[in-house]
């Protein structure tokens, strides 16, 4: 119980920190909406455990202004809030992505015990 | 039926925001409900349960609330020390001061804990702004004592002066219409001054339990 909670954790503490980049590379490809963004993340197995705490990301990813967001028209129903990368998000995105491959290919290795 | 379902989820979610940053805790709902428009305008016609199956993979409002949390860093609203405080001082300034004359402090001492009481109030983290203006301006505090005490001499008697032709009984410098006002007033603002600490104690509890 205690050890599956703390694995849990640690899973929930990892998620937060790669979510995010996952988040700002989806919209590499262009601007899209929250909506979107969710089922796109979503669609990939064990990225998002509840689709509603993408939205505070959202929120926080504007804040630190990786991403931008304007109004939209849609055509179907209220206008929609459209979520765009911006220039510092471009080039955070692609810091994380060198730390991360170097990271990934250090800890297969390891865990192949191949590393070290 | 199908309707209310949404109304309590995104009601819960209001709730367990409710100290929030006003624009996060906008944009947040906002995106959130839209994010149900647009999972059940994929399915027309659901039904119930698949309305709840949409609501359950959208995620608890207290776990998206939490992640808010963290990712915004908002701290968690607490019943603790300094929120007793504030909500005990609060009143005792406004009671006990038009009451009691202390031995040591007079009149200062409540006073200044009610000014300590609001200063707290303010400082938690733990009330909303109109919560907390709520506190400030309807416990009166300090102000209940300089009300009562301006408006009860105003009820005293003017006799007339001794010796002169005129001299008649003494006449009650207002009306008994406006001795009940003032009466009611003191009323009044006792019992706010009870009730507002009350409610801001029911609130806060509600929100941490």
């Amino acid at each position: 119980m205690v050890e599956a909670e703390r694995g849990s954790q640690h899973t929930t503490q990892l998620h937060r920190g790669v979510v995010e980049y996952c988040v700002l590379a989806l919209l590499r490809s262009g601007e899209t909406y929250g909506f979107d963004i969710v089922r796109r993340l979503s669609a990939v197995d064990g990225m998002v455990t509840s689709e509603g705490t993408i939205y505070p990301l959202l929120t926080r990813l504007r804040k630190d202004g990786h991403i931008r967001s304007t109004w939209r028209e849609s055509s179907s129903g209220p206008p929609r809030r459209y979520y765009r990368l911006t220039e510092e998000g471009e080039r955070a995105l692609a810091q994380f992505q060198r730390a991360w491959v170097r990271f990934r290919d250090g800890v297969d290795g390891v865990l192949e015990g191949g590393g070290a | 039926m199908t309707g209310q379902l949404v109304d309590d989820y995104v009601g819960r979610l209001r709730r367990e925001t409710t100290d929030f940053p006003h624009g996060d805790r906008r944009e947040i709902v906002e995106e959130i409900e839209e994010h149900i428009r647009e999972a059940l305008a994929e399915r027309p016609g659901a039904s119930e349960a698949d309305i709840r199956g949409a609501l359950a993979r959208i995620g608890e409002p207290a776990e998206i609330a939490a992640e808010a949390r963290a990712r915004l860093g908002i701290p968690t609203p607490r019943f603790g020390g300094m929120e007793i405080a504030a909500l005990i001082l609060l009143p005792v300034g406004a009671v006990v001061a038009p009451l009691i004359y202390l031995p040591i402090g007079g009149y200062a001492a409540p006073i200044i804990a009610w000014v300590v009481g609001v200063v707290l109030l303010w400082v938690s983290p733990a009330w909303t702004v109109r919560e907390k203006l709520a506190g400030t301006l309807i416990v009166p505090g300090g102000l209940a004592l300089p009300l009562t005490l301006l408006l009860v001499p105003s009820g005293r008697l003017i006799c007339p002066r001794a010796g002169r032709l005129d001299a008649g009984p003494c006449r009650p410098s207002v009306s008994p219409t406006v001795e009940t006002l003032i009466g009611a007033l003191a009323v009044v603002l006792i019992v706010a001054t009870i009730v507002t600490p009350v409610v801001l104690a029911r609130r806060l509890r509600a929100r941490t339990a």
